[in-house]
């Protein structure tokens, strides 16, 4: 299958590299903790194995048609954020189809200032955070602190949408920077959310990834426009088509589907750079 | 390519889905997907009134020969579950029956359940059951053995835990899978068909609670041959349901969509 969006680009702004000790992804684990039954049988572990490697994530975008992926190494996330941040570039700087996302863990306190500067500096347009999983708290005056900073440079800043209510204070807290703010993985009980503060914030945008009920691609173009959604695959985590197909298949204008599935990228948040 | 939708919904949800007709919504995703037959459940039986919403669900499938319908049963309610099974499988647009552990508050080894079971093999011979974890997919296996003749599709294959549910459809005859998740973890599908092949795999979108064409790209990274996109979009379901697998229904090599 071909993901050719015609004229314009297909970018996808979710996407990651590297290895990870549990070689299955945390957001499923808890998903799965859910139990159905009272006992609790002596059953052998089983694994969701994820091919995590670079050499995946440029496979799947040579399937799909990727003309270009946001991605960060997952090292930045999981272990170091500054060596990290050099691994992304560095690949970044060897297939030039990827663009660079960098991270910081504003819990360490040393060196974070320092690497907004580092890294906006030497060219990162784009800076993932993960409070969720890394435990932390967005109204923090560490990471707000991270926000001033990064303010003062051309950048965007992709956070997780989070639980009911984080997008509403996400944008609360930090949109008032000016810097572009990304919404990432809003789904069933959250996207509701992301219309509504879409709709009142100019630079709050929405990755589509797990927006996967019916229609709802549609639903928010209608109710906040096209240009608030931005198109996210999860790769290599998740199959690439079951996110391209959710935008793929929405009732709405070519016009439209070109902006989700990359226009927005490259207008908003990477301001024609790495095209 | 023609599908089988062996797992989808009746009904209205508290999500951000744009209010319509459910019925004309799931027509036209049948349409869009060249789905021949979507099998539903009512989401009203599912989280308010297991009567009513069978009652609703039955009225309003009835006039699409596209939708089919599960009976929704609930172990709080053994008796009336009984009844809504007397008064829906005899209809031909009631292929089976569908239990909801987690929303029914009735784990999958909890003794109420284990008699609705019996009740369901005696009425029914096919089963979907809400299954997301390894711990289900083992007591499914122990109702598997215990009713050979019920065939019973493992709904939403585990979640995380689908490798452990592959391999319970493998050892169990009567056992299958489907694969709607609000996760799509890349490489589930390849490896449940070196666990336990396409013939154990059917396919079943949870539309309209998800998009089909989110729960068609899982298959489509997949990658599957025509062989098993044929067997898992079509022949494995319309055994199950029925459903003559003739010349004129039989899928030729193509793209899934």
């Amino acid at each position: 299958m071909s993901a050719s969006v015609g004229d314009e680009m297909l970018i996808a702004i979710n996407t990651c590299f590297g290895m990870s000790p549990t070689r299955r992804v945390r957001k499923a684990q808890g998903v799965a903790a859910a139990r159905m039954v009272y006992s609790t049988p002596q059953l052998p572990e089983t694994t969701q194995d994820v091919d995590w490697s670079l050499d995946n994530l440029l496979r799947i975008m040579d399937n799909y048609g990727v003309d270009r992926a946001c991605t960060y190494s997952l090292r930045g996330k999981l272990y170091e954020f500054i060596s990290g941040n050099e691994e992304t570039w560095s690949a970044a700087e060897r297939h030039p189809r990827l663009i660079p996302v960098a991270t910081i863990n504003p819990q360490r306190h040393f060196g974070c200032l320092e690497e907004v500067e580092r890294c906006a500096d030497s060219g990162f347009f784009l800076f993932r955070f993960f409070p969720d999983e890394q435990s932390w708290d967005i109204g923090s005056l560490p990471f707000l602190r991270l926000c001033e900073a990064l303010a003062e440079w051309p950048v965007a800043v992709m956070l997780p949408a989070g639980a009911w209510g984080q997008q509403t204070r996400t944008a609360e807290l930090l949109c008032q920077f000016g810097f572009p703010v990304v919404a990432m993985g809003a789904t069933f009980t959250t996207v509701a959310e992301s219309i509504a503060v879409a709709a009142k914030h100019d630079n709050f945008f929405c990755e589509t990834s797990m927006m996967h009920m019916a229609d709802t691609i549609e639903g928010f173009v209608s109710e906040a426009g096209a240009d608030s959604l931005i198109f996210g695959s999860d790769s290599p985590a998740s199959y690439f088509a079951s996110a391209y197909g959710l935008v793929n298949v929405a009732r709405i204008s070519k016009h439209a589907r070109n902006h989700i599935m990359g226009g927005n990228a490259t207008d908003y948040l990477l301001c024609g750079e790495h095209l | 390519m023609k599908k089988i939708d062996v797992h989808a919904h009746y009904g209205l949800w508290m999500y951000p889905i744009p209010v319509a007709n459910p019925a004309e919504r799931l027509v036209r995703l049948c349409e869009r997907e060249q789905t021949q037959y979507m099998v539903c459940s009512s989401a009203l039986a599912l989280l308010y009134d297991m009567q009513a919403g069978n009652a609703e669900m039955a009225e309003a499938i009835e006039p699409h020969e596209q939708l089919l319908g599960y009976v929704y049963v609930n172990a709080n309610f053994l008796d009336e579950s009984v009844d809504e099974m007397e008064a829906y499988l005899p209809r031909d647009d009631f292929v089976g029956v569908k239990i909801h552990p987690r929303l029914s508050g009735v784990a999958c080894d909890d003794p109420r359940m284990a008699e609705l079971f019996g009740e369901v093999a005696r009425r029914s011979s096919l089963l979907l059951m809400h299954t997301v974890d390894r711990y289900a997919a083992h007591q499914m296996a122990e109702f598997a053995r215990q009713y050979p003749q019920l065939s019973i599709i493992l709904g939403h294959s585990g979640h995380t835990d689908s490798d452990e549910a592959a391999r319970v459809a493998a050892e169990m005859p009567n056992i299958y899978l489907d694969f709607c998740c609000e996760w799509p973890g890349a490489g589930k599908i390849e490896r449940a068909l070196q666990i336990c092949g396409p013939e154990k795999i059917v396919f079943g979108s949870d539309g309209d609670l998800l998009d089909p064409a989110f729960t068609r790209g899982m298959f489509e990274g997949a990658d599957l041959t025509p062989h098993q996109a044929q067997m898992i979009f079509w022949d494995n379901a319309a055994a199950l349901l029925g459903i003559a697998t003739d010349a004129a229904n039989s899928n030729q090599p193509q793209d899934i969509q």
